[in-house]
């Protein structure tokens, strides 16, 4: 060994101890501080660690005549190359930095990935290709259960390991094959019973998704495999294909096949693989940022749709919510290049296909081949003593019937149980029974083969547009009977009230669409429908790519930034402001809101953003609804349930008291005391207090903040006022409630009746009357009483009468509000209107704009406190993932703001007292 | 061996590429992940392969891995021979 030799060794070998002894040493002293030392083993200290190993690797290696004159090579070879060499690292370097901070820009799919995973494979995927080749698995490894570690808490990532590691030894035990695969069986079983709660596991529910994502459907390509394995696979490869590093924050993940993933790593230059990562990573940024610009501002909920621009617009957009599950895959695969496995595209041009073949070919291409490998040739070979077309007929049905089996079983594992709709088995019956005629029809007249690049004529241009169009619509029209809960909603969605002849402003964001797609069609069909014989088509050289991917990222990245987005307009800066986190719609808010989880298979499945949040949720017993509890009674009427006065429990794990008055408030004398100007709240969970404690509503902070009770900003200067806020809300009720409960209000004497709103409340006052009629109870508003008997409400309500009463929901809200604001004005009080944003919900200024109209046309005083979160992550403000009622902090800021305009409207707060004084009708207090 | 492979690119031509220049068809044109080969055209392939070499092929072997190029092909039926 040379002199030079020993020392770079020896210098790495130095610095990579020293590196590696960093973290531990701290960790060291954390343990001196507290048990929870491991816990502040985070990423970037992972990083390091990870360095440390690397540079120890490659300083052992360079002990190796083999390894050092491979530096010496490299040293001695042409600048030009070596000036190559680092151009193309020093780009891929560049454009990883800038992905980064794209990706936590945009707060990219779920905090997990942007805050850990993200720079953990980003900075991870460097020192990976810093270590020697040879040990590169191993590090991918450590990265990829460094990930685990990352997401879970120290002990579920142990057992999620372990289980694991359990699994992938079954497979390999010196037993015969058909035992091993009798095992793993088994131990599926075992798995499943405790999946559903019927064994005791000593891990939380929280790894459920991910430990079902890795093994659910990997296992059966591996065992596949494994049976026919030539070359025997290291112990690095069989873990580290199932220990992929991003399918810890991805539960929906691509089937990405065992002999692919062997057979791609490093089978091209790496910077090559590399660059393809990231610009496959970008690509799928852009349509995790185009799904969220469908999911807010083009879907709409099944029961709005009412005209025939509706009925476009909904299946329109509920296809086009696919590109997240293809922004995902595009990440996730990318992603894994960035290690070396050059593996093939997941979607191609899906949008674009020109038949149902077509169409079943480029989208989730991986699914497609994981089905053909275990299922279609297995039963096509065992079957061709028939013939070919019959074999092939079985075979696809075949294909079809595990497709639609396994679609649930991946439910299964995701959420605990095991959906079978008729929606979901007409689909995958009438996918089934189109492509079997389309595959016959290919196999009688076969398919027009190209080599190199299409010839297009106008004519042959304008067939294959009409193909991708026809193509489309039929695939759309299919896929919202595949959204839709139940057949019956799927028939009445196409009962239309109205037909817009001429398409509204509505319709432009489905006329945006439909020009994307008539531009996109004129391009020429990848190699799925044209076929390229003469190899790879002329790509761009290296650098040019980089260079375009570098401007593309900077531009996106520039646009997003929240000090440049406002200057480009305050509309397009809030719909800029509002694409940068991943939030629920409105109705997907609403509907997490109201806590109508049993409902969420039925109408979310991979396309909505709800199942996600759902599958956080902990037991029901653990979070419970507020009418589960003995805090409300049912009235058995259209009120449908009251607090019990004077109840007192534990709630969320807080506090919860009712006052006599059956408020959940401090108590309160039913007679206004002289000098005491009293305000009256009537609204819905946010507004009662949903999980926090009794002092930390914002309602009680508004209230002890008038009355400078220790408040800093304290009572209004000069003003002898004292200010009570009786808070009547309570939780899931709607405006047909508040005005059933309007007597027991007034019987207060409040100067002022604040009735506040989020948004959702007339599709939710639709669901109570739907509801209360089901329930057999008769609807005492004369009202919407009429209007339900219009629309054909019966006690077991079809999708077509909830439809048609909705139609009018915007109209009798209105009424409902007139009607408020005449009693509270008759009764010499002032009626209040305001906006309580819901945090990660996302409602536009115009809709807010448009609500406050309505509510000053409609007699009330309006305020405007939609702005309370402004300047804050809104992330931080919600009570649970699961459960997106503000937290305390968030309460804070509703105070804060619902003071300020409180003090800024003298209407409300009144120089004096009122000087009025009302005796209530004698009443038993436990009633009211 | 190219007798074999003249076999198998004469058929791949003229059963699914006919017309097309042969000289375009070299012996590492990538044929199931350009999509050339599909499922019902693996499958005839694969009948053709076994009435005219006489072998027989498994159904783990109709796949990328083994029919992916006229190389791989000529290997697999090498190997059977």
């Amino acid at each position: 060994m040379s002199s030079r030799q020993r020392l770079l060794a020896t210098g790495l070998l130095a610095a990579g101890a020293a590196a590696v002894a960093l973290p531990l040493a701290l960790v060291v002293r954390d343990l001196t501080r507290g048990p929870d030392a491991l816990a502040g083993f985070g990423v970037y200290r992972i990083l390091v660690l990870a360095l440390g190993g690397a540079l120890l690797a490659r300083g052992a290696d360079l002990g190796s005549a083999d390894a050092w004159n491979h530096v010496r090579s490299w040293w001695a070879g042409s600048a030009e190359d070596r000036r190559a060499r680092i151009g193309h690292t020093a780009g891929i370097v560049a454009q990883l930095v800038l992905l980064l901070l794209l990706i936590r820009t945009f707060e990219i799919e779920n905090p997990a990935f942007w805050k850990l995973i993200a720079p953990l494979a980003l900075g991870g995927c460097v020192i990976h290709h810093l270590t020697p080749p040879r040990h590169r698995l191993s590090m991918f490894l450590f990265l990829s259960l460094a990930a685990i570690w990352l997401v879970f808490d120290a002990s579920d990532a142990l057992w999620l390991i372990a289980v694991g590691v359990a699994l992938v030894a079954l497979c390999h035990l010196p037993i015969p094959f058909w035992a091993r695969v009798a095992a793993v069986a088994v131990s599926a079983a075992a798995l499943a019973a405790a999946r559903v709660g019927r064994l005791p596991v000593p891990w939380s529910r929280a790894i459920w998704p991910i430990l079902g994502s890795i093994f659910m459907f990997r296992m059966i390509v591996y065992l596949y495999d494994l049976r026919h394995e030539k070359v025997p696979a290291t112990w690095q490869q069989r873990l580290a294909y199932f220990f992929l590093l991003p399918n810890v924050v991805f539960p929906l993940f691509p089937v990405v096949d065992y002999s692919a993933f062997r057979r791609t790593y490093y089978d091209a230059e790496d910077y090559r693989i590399y660059q393809r990562g990231i610009e496959w990573i970008f690509r799928g940024v852009l349509q995790l940022i185009l799904y969220r610009v469908v999911y807010q501002y083009l879907v709409i909920p099944q029961g709005d749709v009412r005209t025939g621009v509706d009925i476009a617009r909904f299946i329109v957009s509920n296809f086009l919510l696919y590109v997240r599950v293809s922004g995902q895959f595009h990440m996730i695969i990318g992603l894994l290049h960035l290690f070396g496995f050059h593996l093939p595209e997941t979607h191609r041009k899906y949008f674009l296909a020109s038949s149902f073949t077509d169409f079943w070919r480029r989208i989730n291409i991986y699914w497609k081949d994981f089905m053909t490998k275990v299922i279609y040739y297995p039963v096509q070979f065992r079957l061709r003593r028939l013939g070919e077309r019959p074999a092939m007929v079985l075979a696809t049905l075949a294909v079809f019937v595990t497709t639609w089996a396994l679609h649930s079983y991946q439910w299964f594992w995701l959420l605990g149980s095991f959906p079978v709709t008729i929606t979901d088995t007409l689909f995958w019956g009438v996918l089934a029974g189109v492509l079997v005629v389309n595959s016959l029809h290919e196999a009688r007249h076969g398919r027009k083969r190209t080599l190199g690049a299409r010839t297009w004529t106008p004519r042959t241009l304008a067939l294959q547009s009409l193909k991708v169009a026809a193509t489309f619509v039929a695939i759309s029209v299919l896929w919202s009977l595949w959204m839709s809960p139940t057949f019956a909603d799927w028939v009445a969605l196409w009962s239309v009230q109205r037909v817009a002849l001429a398409p509204g402003k509505d319709a432009l964001p489905l006329m945006l669409v439909g020009v994307v797609l008539a531009t996109a069609s004129t391009v020429p069909p990848g190699p799925g429908s044209a076929r390229r014989l003469s190899g790879p088509a002329r790509e761009p050289s290296f650098a040019w790519r980089v260079a375009i991917s570098i401007a593309s990222i900077a531009g996106i990245l520039i646009v997003g930034q929240p000090s440049i987005a406002p200057r480009l307009g305050s509309r397009l800066g809030h719909t800029i402001a509002s694409l940068r986190t991943s939030e629920l719609n409105k109705a997907d808010a609403t509907q997490l809101q109201r806590g109508y989880y049993e409902d969420l298979m039925g109408v979310s499945r991979f396309n909505s953003q709800l199942w996600e949040a759902y599958m956080q949720r902990p037991p029901a017993e653990a979070w419970p609804k507020l009418d589960e509890t003995d805090a409300v009674r049912p009235t058995n009427d259209f009120l449908k349930n009251e607090f019990v006065p004077n109840a007192r429990l534990n709630f969320l794990g807080q506090v919860l008291t009712v006052n006599r008055w059956g408020m959940r408030d401090r108590d309160y004398e039913r007679m206004k005391p002289p000098g005491v100007r009293r305000i009256a709240l009537v609204g819905v969970s946010i507004d009662m207090g949903w999980g926090v404690g009794d002092e930390e509503s914002y309602e009680a902070l508004t209230e002890k903040r008038l009355n400078g009770d220790g408040v800093a900003g304290g009572r209004p200067a000069k003003s002898p006022v004292r200010y009570e806020i009786l808070n009547f809300s309570i939780a899931a009720h709607t405006v047909a409630q508040h005005l059933l409960n309007l007597d027991r209000v007034l019987s207060f004497a409040p100067d002022v009746v604040m009735i506040p709103a989020n948004g959702a409340d007339a599709s939710m006052m639709i669901d109570h009357v739907v509801e209360r009629r089901a329930a057999g109870v008769p609807i005492s508003i004369d009202t919407l009483r009429s209007a339900a008997d219009a629309a054909g409400l019966a006690p077991a309500p079809s999708p077509e009468a909830r439809k048609r009463l909705a139609a009018h929901q915007d109209e009798l809200l209105q009424w409902l509000y007139v009607a408020i604001a005449k009693r509270v004005r008759e009764r010499g009080a002032l009626p209040v209107w305001y906006f309580v944003p819901v945090p990660n919900m996302v409602v536009s200024p115009e809709e807010i704009r448009k609500l406050s109209d309505r509510a000053a046309q409609a007699g009330f005083e309006v305020l405007d406190i939609s702005d309370a979160y402004s300047g804050h992550d809104v992330a931080q403000l919600r009570l649970r993932e699961f459960d997106r009622h503000p937290n305390v902090r968030g309460h804070q800021l509703l105070a804060d703001r619902l003071y300020r305009a409180l003090r800024d409207n003298p209407k409300i707060l009144g120089a004096q007292p009122s000087g009025r004084v009302t005796i209530p009708p004698p009443a038993d207090p436990s009633r009211n | 061996m190219d007798d074999v492979k003249s076999v198998v690119k004469h058929y791949l031509l003229e059963t699914f590429l006919p017309g097309e220049d042969p000289a375009a068809l070299t012996d590492t044109t990538q044929l199931v992940s350009t999509g050339i080969l599909d499922s019902l055209s693996t499958m005839r392939l694969v009948t053709f392969l076994e009435e005219r070499f006489g072998i027989r092929v498994a159904a783990h072997e109709a796949t990328v891995d083994y029919l992916n190029t006229v190389d791989s092909i000529v290997e697999l039926v090498q190997s059977k021979r």
